[in-house]
């Protein structure tokens, strides 16, 4: 499909108060759109909103709840007269880096119902105008996507769904001249990724990837370059980006890949060690 | 002799009452397992236990419901002793080929709350008993967890999450000598994969496949390939067998396979017919 002017355009990100949603909604509005920022709070999505510019509005919602983000959608087409692009960016990790077994279920579940949830809430209430308007809907998926989710497993399933729901939604948009796409990133430097990965749990996360990635797949890039390159994924209407571009690769061999890579890290008496330290803080924490 | 000697262990099969879990549960009591077969429907279950054989139970239970799982897990240790094997396989389809805006929230959800959360609800009640025998967890993924999802779509997000459940798990349990193996299956003859080919689109969709990606396995087939998998703690099982290739390539046939359907006329077709049929019967 050809090229995609966001001149115009309305588009509305979730989750844009900081970090790749605020980029996002930033360069849209700099490229001539008019913006959406939703995030939870409503004070600081239109505080982010007035960083923007005068294109902008913020509304307060949350897209663990299907109710709300129908009702933001519905204001965004009051307010800026219709809705061209939804990019379902809302997502978070869960707090504690530790197992399956032993994180405990409603922080599991959490991480499911915002970033797969929330993404579903985020099209299915956008549709009605991205099918109209032959728009666009976006999806974050992650090399989590396809990458071992070990020690963060409701973040790969979260993000192995929704790199499957975004496939499908770009072959059902098809007909209509709309479209979808799956946007993967590496790690971005944001409140989530060093949350998760350098402040929590004595900088497990860090430690556990140190030992199963090598230095070149660790390189973190700045919430800018990720909102350029989604930008730019939305002007080629692409079906897919990466962001390092290196993950494209990857991301094709992964059928080969994974199967090797997960019996070595299956075996590696270093990743063992990460595993049952985790899982002792975990109990520590919930005894 | 197997990695993995069935023969006096203590097996648990969710949605087990028929199909792909009965066979399963019934070719383990075979190689001298206990099973416990779980359903949604406690006579179902019982019935399908009495007719597994002596070391078979049956307990009604809802995947949908944690303390459910959890209590199933209870009786299944008091009763044996202990429990060894856990088979996620529990799933339900949608009940017609629809678009993600067609189809209703409700039925959307459902589906992904039975297939992708009772997945996860079963492995975390049975996990403490996993972990402290050197056990396994089972979890039943599908050829959807890489094959394009369109008109299927809570499907598909519940079998792709179900895999990368299924491999973190495996990485994870490692160091307790505990294992999990995700089990991919392609079109086995079940009243799952027969209700979806009834429909009236069923055929429609069928066409859209080459046929050697068509053809249907029983589920005594696909029971026996899981057993076969358990027995060697292997990390996967693919059947029909050639799907293994299929996943192998799916980095790179994925991308070529989607655009295609983004082109073809018959596959634009049928996807604005199912829009038209499911976005008409919704309110909207």
């Amino acid at each position: 499909m050809g090229s995609y002017d966001l001149n115009g355009k309305v588009a509305l990100v979730t989750g844009a108060a900081r970090g790749i949603g605020f980029e996002t909604a930033r360069q849209m509005h700099l490229r001539g759109a008019s913006v959406a920022v939703l995030d939870l709070d409503a004070g600081e999505a239109r505080e982010a909103a007035e960083r923007i510019g005068p294109r902008a509005i913020g509304i307060g919602a949350d897209v663990t709840d299907e109710g709300a983000v129908m009702a933001a959608v519905a204001e965004v087409v009051e307010k800026l007269g219709g809705l061209d692009v939804a990019v379902a960016n809302a997502g978070i990790a869960p707090p504690t880096v530790t197992t399956a077994r032993t994180m405990p279920a409603e922080e599991w579940r959490r991480v499911l119902d915002v970033n797969l949830i929330g993404a579903w809430h985020t099209a299915r209430a956008a549709l009605p105008q991205v099918s109209e308007r032959r728009g666009q809907l976006v999806f974050i998926g992650s090399i989590y996507s396809f990458a071992n989710g070990l020690l963060a497993s409701p973040y790969a399933v979260s993000k192995a769904g929704v790199e499957a729901l975004g496939r499908a939604l770009r072959a059902e948009l098809s007909p209509f001249g709309a479209s979808a796409s799956v946007v993967y990133f590496g790690w971005v430097e944001t409140d989530l990724v060093r949350d998760s990965l350098d402040r929590g749990d004595g900088g497990r996360g860090a430690r556990m990837l140190g030992e199963i990635l090598p230095a070149f797949l660790l390189k973190r890039i700045s919430p800018e370059q990720a909102g350029a390159t989604l930008v730019r994924a939305v002007e080629e209407r692409a079906p897919r980006a990466f962001a390092p571009g290196v993950w494209r690769y990857l991301s094709a061999l992964r059928g080969l890949l994974n199967p090797l890579l997960d019996r070595r890290v299956d075996r590696d008496a270093n990743v063992a060690g990460l595993v049952r330290e985790a899982e002792e803080a975990a109990k520590q924490r919930s005894a | 002799m197997p990695l993995f000697d069935l023969n006096g262990k203590v097996a648990l099969v969710t949605g087990a009452a028929r199909g792909i879990g009965f066979e399963t549960a019934r070719q383990m009591h075979l190689r001298g397992a206990s099973v416990a077969v779980l359903d949604l429907d406690a006579g179902e279950a019982r019935e399908a236990a009495e007719r597994i054989g002596p070391r078979a139970i049956g307990i009604g239970a809802d995947v949908t419901d944690h303390g459910a799982m959890q209590a199933a897990v209870a009786e299944v240790v008091e009763k044996f002793g202990g429990l060894d094997v856990a088979v996620a396989n529990a799933g339900i389809a949608q009940k017609s080929f629809s678009t993600v805006r067609g189809i209703s929230g409700e039925e959307w959800e459902r589906v992904f709350d039975v297939d992708m959360l009772g997945v996860w609800r079963t492995a975390r009640a049975a996990l403490p008993q996993i972990v402290e025998r050197q056990g396994q967890v089972v979890v039943i993924s599908s050829v959807y967890a890489f094959a394009n999802g369109m008109g299927n779509s809570p499907y598909a997000v519940a079998k792709a999450g179900v895999e990368s459940l299924g491999r973190a798990l495996r990485i994870e349990l490692a160091p307790h000598g505990a294992s999990a193996t995700v089990a991919y299956f392609g079109w086995v003859d079940t009243k799952l994969v027969q209700d979806a080919f009834a429909q009236e689109d069923g055929g429609r969709v069928r066409e859209l496949s080459p046929d050697f990606l068509l053809k249907r396995i029983t589920p005594d087939e696909a029971g026996a390939a899981l057993v076969r998998g358990i027995e060697e703690r292997a990390p996967r099982v693919f059947a029909p067998k050639w799907w293994r290739y299929v996943s192998a390539l799916r980095g790179v046939i994925n991308p070529l396979l989607d655009r295609r359907m983004e082109s073809d006329a018959k596959t634009q077709a049928l996807i604005r017919d199912i829009d038209a049929k499911t976005v008409d019967a919704s309110s909207r």
